[in-house]
This record gives structure tokens, C-alpha cells and sequence, in this order.
């Protein structure tokens, strides 16, 4: 009956209470698109370098974690890759020969890295042969092709067919050249990457290098982003003697701003709230403020001034969570409207391409945050209620009653 | 035995500039199954009294006990308990809220004392029928005459179960035969139930259905009389 009084007295100046819970559903909607524009943002900017060449897992020397020279490859790499293979949980894994050296085209030079691969393998882990906006994977050049990123390739001034010379620093320590022919380009989500990356096969390699295959990284894609530190558990029980590490260890600014994100959206959903807030208490001031000859006769008649206080908090809290599930309600439906449409930031890519994010945008609001949004909505509605209920318990039933004109 | 008794009443409002003596030294017993009414021409006190009978203002001086209570030092909450347990009240206007229905006003004060919800509804509905308001138990106050809200709120008086209902001015605001039937089911609930009640009014048809009459005249009371039954 509580429930019902204070249901009804919400309805009461339905305007004035329609103002209010619309103001509040505008606000949470609009707060969680921006919440799921800025989630979806740090998603992509996870998502797409673990799609370019970070991998879930990587394996390395525990050398090279220290110095990461040509001489501290992964010994053996060849039997770790095949039983890696074997792994229920694995989708791919490529072993990669990683060497710093020169690009040099006739016109410019620049240092890069240089990434041997089995092309077979890095397509199995990285998406970087779907990438290639202009040539083939490593086909239709016959002698040394490579894959340059764009960027580079302006730089360079490097077309489809270009010649350009490799150089790094051999295992003794001579100078190693390389001279190649560029097969594809590839254009990644970000010109940091493609500014500085050439992708090189291994069998090319091989012989320059005195006849082994040097593995420097293994990197392993899982079949989903949820098995990583199950997968990496198990592989460090494998291979004891060798550094496992997963996307998080390796890029741990991802992994940070992945976590920040969900921080300050909360924060930001709660600066929306603590507005909003105001806006409440104002609605619910002007009630009593109507009801105080009310209030005074509830009193009069043995109701509690908790009892009165309590009413007061429910009211605040059904206009509040009536205007705060419409507001989810519409949030999600627009949130879900754009993630499944996608919102095309192409205008924006070239800004976008140096922080790494795609050009479509799907935004994605966890669930977790709608279960700390309604507590935050609780939480605002009680605080919200605090002066207005105060107010409604210092009604004097004499005055209230007598106050009639 | 006295319900009602109150000794050196005096009412001072010192909020104005200039002090108002609005009661000016009361004595008054009522009793059990009394149908008292506290006339007097407008601003003699008569509703300053009634609230302070009703332990909803504080007298300046004097002790007020009700049912053998001192209720003159009672904490705020304890008061405001004791009201909901031995006083009814009816007012003038603005007695029911608007939101709730005919029932559900009467309910309410069970609820306030705690009442199963079963006990509730069924106390409620008998509290109607003896208002004579049975078929308008689903009626909000607009859809209801004056008159009738007045019943709801006799209603919602009874229903408390208290020791006494105090009414102020309750016909006030009624056309002559409307505050006669609304007189008329007071009287009957005096009679058969012996339900107490003390009343103020203005109106002169009111105060001859009275059996005592309490003449106020500036914060004193100059008369104290009993009239006999005037019906067969
Ligand atoms: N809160 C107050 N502050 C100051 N003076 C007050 C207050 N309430 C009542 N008074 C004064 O006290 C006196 C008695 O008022 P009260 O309302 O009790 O009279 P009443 O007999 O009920 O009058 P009416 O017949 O008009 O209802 C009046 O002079 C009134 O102006
Ligand atoms: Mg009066």
C-alpha cells in the first residue's frame, strides 16, 4: 500500500514528474552511447593489434626478453611450434625471426623491423595478409618479396615491384643485405606500424643467416580472447625454460587503457548522475512543498516523520528508476542499433590510424556496467531524497492544517 | 472516569510582534461516551484548544492528560504514536489524501498501526459500511461530495479505534443538510457506540444536537453547560 501511495503520488503532477524521469533517460542514454562509443574505441584498439601482430601468447628466449638481439633466438623452435600446434585451445602459431635494421630504396632509407615469416603460419595468427590493399601475400614476385606497410611505402617512394635493400646486422656481426622486391602492401590500423614494419619470408632468409631458421617469436592466436590465461598456464608448465607471455604482459598499455576505459565511463556516467541529481531534488521539493497541509495531516493523524521520510525516499526512487530503466532501455537499443550497423569513422581514419583504431566503430557496453549504473541510479535517488524527506518531516501538523485558505 | 483533563492551560504565540494570548488558563474534564462541542465567536481559541487537547501543539503552561497520560512532556515520535493510538481527528478541509481511495484512506491509518493486510481490509470496510460509505469504497475524495469526504474522514477516525475523536469546525465547509446528516451519524456512533466526541463550530443547529457546550470567549471558558436530551 506504501508502494502504491507513493506510485500514485509520483503520477500526481505528471508533467512535472515526465520533465524529470525524461530528463534522466536522456541523460543515461545518451551516457551509455558515449560509454559504449569509448568502450568500443579501447576494444578496437585491443582487438585490432592482437589482429596485427600481437597474438593472444608469445614466446621468446628469456635472453631475448633481456636483449633483444639476432643472437638470442628461441633454440629448437621448430619442435616448440609443432607440439604448440597440438594444443586444443590454439588457432595458430607462427614462428617469426625478428631483426632491426635499414630499408633503403633509391630515393630514402629508414630503420624498421624486419619479421621473417612461413607465410602460412603468420596468416593462421595475424590478419596482416588480409590487410594488403594493393599486390598479393608474398605471391607473383619470384626473387625475395616482401610486404611493406603504406605508409612506408611513401616514404620509400616504394610501388608494387619496387626494389629495396634490407640490411641488418648478422649473428657475427657483419652486415647483412638483402635486396627484394616489394609483393604487397599492406595498410594496418595503424601508421605507427605500417611506418616501420616489412614482412620478409623465412626460406629467403635462411641462407643469409648460415643456413638456420632464426626464430626470435612464437606467437600464438587461441580460438578465443577468453582462453588466454588458461592456454598461457599450460604452456608455461611446457616449456619452462622459455619467457610466456600474453597480450596483456606484452602491451601492458592496452591493457591499461582497456582498464581506465571502464573507470572513467563510470565516472563519467556518474558526473551525468550528480547533475541529474539536482534536477531531483528540486522536482522532489516542489512535491512536498505542494503536499505540506498533507503531510500535516498524515502526521496529525500517528504517521512517523521516518515513515514520512521513507515515503519520500520511494517516491524519489520510482521517479528515478522509472526514468533510469527507460533511459537503459533506449541506451541499449541504441547501442545495439550501432553495433550492429557499425558507425563509419573513415572521415576521421587518418587521425584515428596513428592511435591504432579501426575506422568502423562498434560500440559495446559491458553488462557489468548497466548493474553499476542502476546502483549509482539508487544511490543518486536516496541522496537526492535526503533534503526533500527532511523537509516533508519538519511539517508541524498545527501550522500544516491550520494553513487553510 | 476522565479521558480528557486539562489544568492551568495556557497558550501564548510569541511568534508575532506582539504576544497573542490565545488561551488564557483552561480547566477541563471530559468523559468517556461525552458529545461535547467548544463554541465561540472566531479567534476566542477554540482550534488552539482542540490542538492542544489533541497533542498537536504544546500548551505555555498546564498539564493535558489523556487516558490518565501526561501527554504535555511526551517526546515528538512518542506523541506522535500516542495520536495514532488514542486520538481521531476530522478537520475542517483537506482531511483525506486525494491519491488514496475512499478505503485506502481509512485503511491507512491500520497501516500505520501495523494492521495485517487481511485485518486491514476487512476493518476498513466495516468502518465504511458504518459511515454509510460501503459502495464508495473504491472512490477517490474528488469523486466524493463534501459531505461524504467528511464521512471517510469520521471513517478514518473511527477506524484507529481511539479513545476519543476531536473535530474541528468538521461541518464548516457543509450546506445545512449535509452538516445535519453528517451530525446525525456522529450522534449515532455516540449512542451506539459510545464513541466520545469534543467538536468546535460556529453553527448554531450544530450546537443545539450537542449535550454539552463549551463556550470560549477570548482564551477562557465563561460557560460550561449540559443540556438534556433533546430528542425521545
Ligand atoms: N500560529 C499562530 N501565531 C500567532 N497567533 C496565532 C497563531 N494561531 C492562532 N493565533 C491566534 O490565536 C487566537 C486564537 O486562534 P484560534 O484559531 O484558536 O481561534 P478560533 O476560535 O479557532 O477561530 P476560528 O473560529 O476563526 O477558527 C487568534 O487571535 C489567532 O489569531
Ligand atoms: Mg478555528
Amino acid at each position: 500500500m506504501l508502494f502504491g501511495l507513493a506510485w500514485r503520488n509520483v503520477w500526481r503532477n505528471r508533467k512535472r514528474s515526465l520533465v524529470i524521469m525524461t530528463a534522466i533517460a536522456l541523460g543515461l542514454s545518451g551516457g551509455l552511447f558515449a560509454v559504449g562509443v569509448f568502450v568500443g574505441i579501447a576494444e578496437s584498439m585491443v582487438d585490432s593489434a592482437i589482429d596485427r601482430n600481437l597474438a593472444h601468447l608469445q614466446l621468446h628466449s628469456h635472453a631475448y626478453k633481456a636483449n633483444a638481439v639476432i643472437n638470442n633466438d628461441l633454440p629448437n623452435a621448430g619442435l616448440l611450434i609443432d607440439s604448440l600446434k597440438q594444443l586444443r585451445t590454439v588457432r595458430g602459431v607462427s614462428g617469426r625471426g625478428v631483426f632491426d635494421g635499414m630499408a633503403s630504396s633509391p630515393t630514402a632509407n629508414t630503420g624498421v623491423q624486419i619479421i621473417a615469416v612461413n607465410p602460412q603460419d603468420e596468416a593462421a595468427v595475424s590478419s596482416i595478409g588480409r590487410k594488403i590493399n594493393e599486390g598479393t601475400y608474398f605471391e607473383e614476385v619470384r626473387q625475395n618479396p616482401v610486404l611493406v606497410g603504406r605508409k612506408l611505402a611513401e616514404n620509400l617512394d616504394l610501388r608494387l615491384r619496387s626494389k629495396l635493400v634490407l640490411s641488418f646486422s648478422g649473428k657475427d656481426g657483419s652486415i647483412i643485405f638483402v635486396a627484394c622486391r616489394v609483393a604487397g602492401i599492406f595498410e594496418t590500423e595503424s601508421s605507427l606500424f605500417d611506418g616501420g614494419t616489412v614482412y620478409l619470408r623465412h626460406e629467403e632468409l635462411t641462407g643469409l643467416t648460415g643456413g638456420e631458421k632464426l626464430v626470435h617469436e612464437v606467437a600464438i592466436r587461441l580460438q578465443s580472447a577468453e582462453q588466454v590465461s588458461e592456454t598461457l598456464a599450460s604452456v608455461s608448465v611446457m616449456f619452462p625454460n622459455v619467457a610466456v607471455e600474453s597480450w596483456k604482459d606484452l602491451a601492458p598499455e592496452l591493457k591499461l587503457s582497456a582498464e581506465l576505459t571502464g573507470v572513467t565511463m563510470l565516472f563519467f556516467l556518474g558526473i551525468i548522475l550528480f547533475a541529474l541529481l539536482f534536477g531531483i531534488t528540486n522536482t522532489m521539493l516542489m512535491s512536498v512543498m505542494d503536499r505540506v497541509r498533507e503531510f500535516g495531516v498524515l502526521m496529525a493523524i500517528g504517521m512517523k516523520r521516518a515513515r514520512v521520510f521513507n515515503l519520500i525516499v520511494l517516491e524519489t526512487l520510482i521517479l528515478s528508476l522509472t526514468g533510469g530503466v527507460i533511459g537503459g532501455i533506449v541506451g541499449a537499443l541504441i547501442v545495439r542499433t550501432f553495433a550492429s550497423v557499425g558507425i563509419d569513422l573513415s572521415a576521421f581514419a587518418d587521425g584515428l590510424s596513428a592511435y591504432g583504431i579501426s575506422a568502423v566503430l562498434y560500440p559495446f557496453v559491458p553488462g557489468e556496467i548497466y548493474l553499476q549504473l542502476s546502483f549509482l541510479v539508487i544511490v543518486t535517488a536516496v541522496v537526492a531524497a535526503v533534503y526533500p524527506g527532511f523537509k516533508a518531516t519538519q511539517m508541524k501538523p498545527a501550522r500544516a492544517i491550520r494553513a487553510y485558505t | 472516569m476522565a479521558i480528557i483533563e486539562l489544568q492551568g492551560i495556557t497558550k501564548t504565540y510569541k511568534e508575532s510582534s506582539v504576544p497573542v494570548h490565545a488561551l488564557r488558563g483552561i480547566d477541563l474534564s471530559i468523559d468517556k461516551g461525552e458529545f461535547a462541542a467548544i463554541v465561540g465567536p472566531s479567534g476566542s481559541g477554540k482550534t488552539t484548544l482542540l490542538n492542544i487537547i489533541g497533542g498537536l501543539d504544546r500548551p505555555t503552561n498546564g498539564t493535558v492528560r489523556i487516558d490518565g497520560t501526561d501527554i504535555s512532556t511526551m517526546k515528538p515520535e512518542e506523541l506522535i504514536d500516542f495520536r495514532l493510538h488514542h486520538i481521531g481527528f476530522v478537520f475542517q478541509s483537506y482531511n483525506l489524501i486525494p491519491v488514496l481511495t475512499a478505503k485506502e484512506n481509512v485503511e491507512f491509518v491500520l497501516l500505520l498501526q501495523n494492521v495485517s493486510r487481511s485485518e486491514r481490509d476487512q476493518q476498513a470496510m466495516d468502518v465504511l459500511a458504518r459511515v454509510g460509505l460501503a459502495e464508495r469504497a473504491g472512490d477517490r475524495p474528488s469523486e466524493l461530495s463534501g459531505g461524504q469526504q467528511q464521512r471517510v474522514a469520521v471513517g478514518r477516525a473511527l477506524a484507529s479505534k481511539p479513545s476519543f475523536v476531536l473535530a474541528d469546525e468538521p461541518t464548516a465547509n457543509l450546506d445545512s443538510t449535509t452538516a445535519e446528516s453528517l451530525l446525525d451519524l456522529m450522534e449515532h456512533l455516540n449512542r451506539d457506540r459510545a464513541m466520545t466526541f469534543v467538536f468546535s463550530t460556529h453553527d448554531p443547529r450544530v450546537m443545539k444536537r450537542a449535550r454539552r457546550i463549551l463556550t470560549l470567549e477570548d482564551g477562557m471558558i465563561t460557560s460550561d453547560a449540559r443540556q438534556d436530551e433533546q430528542r425521545p
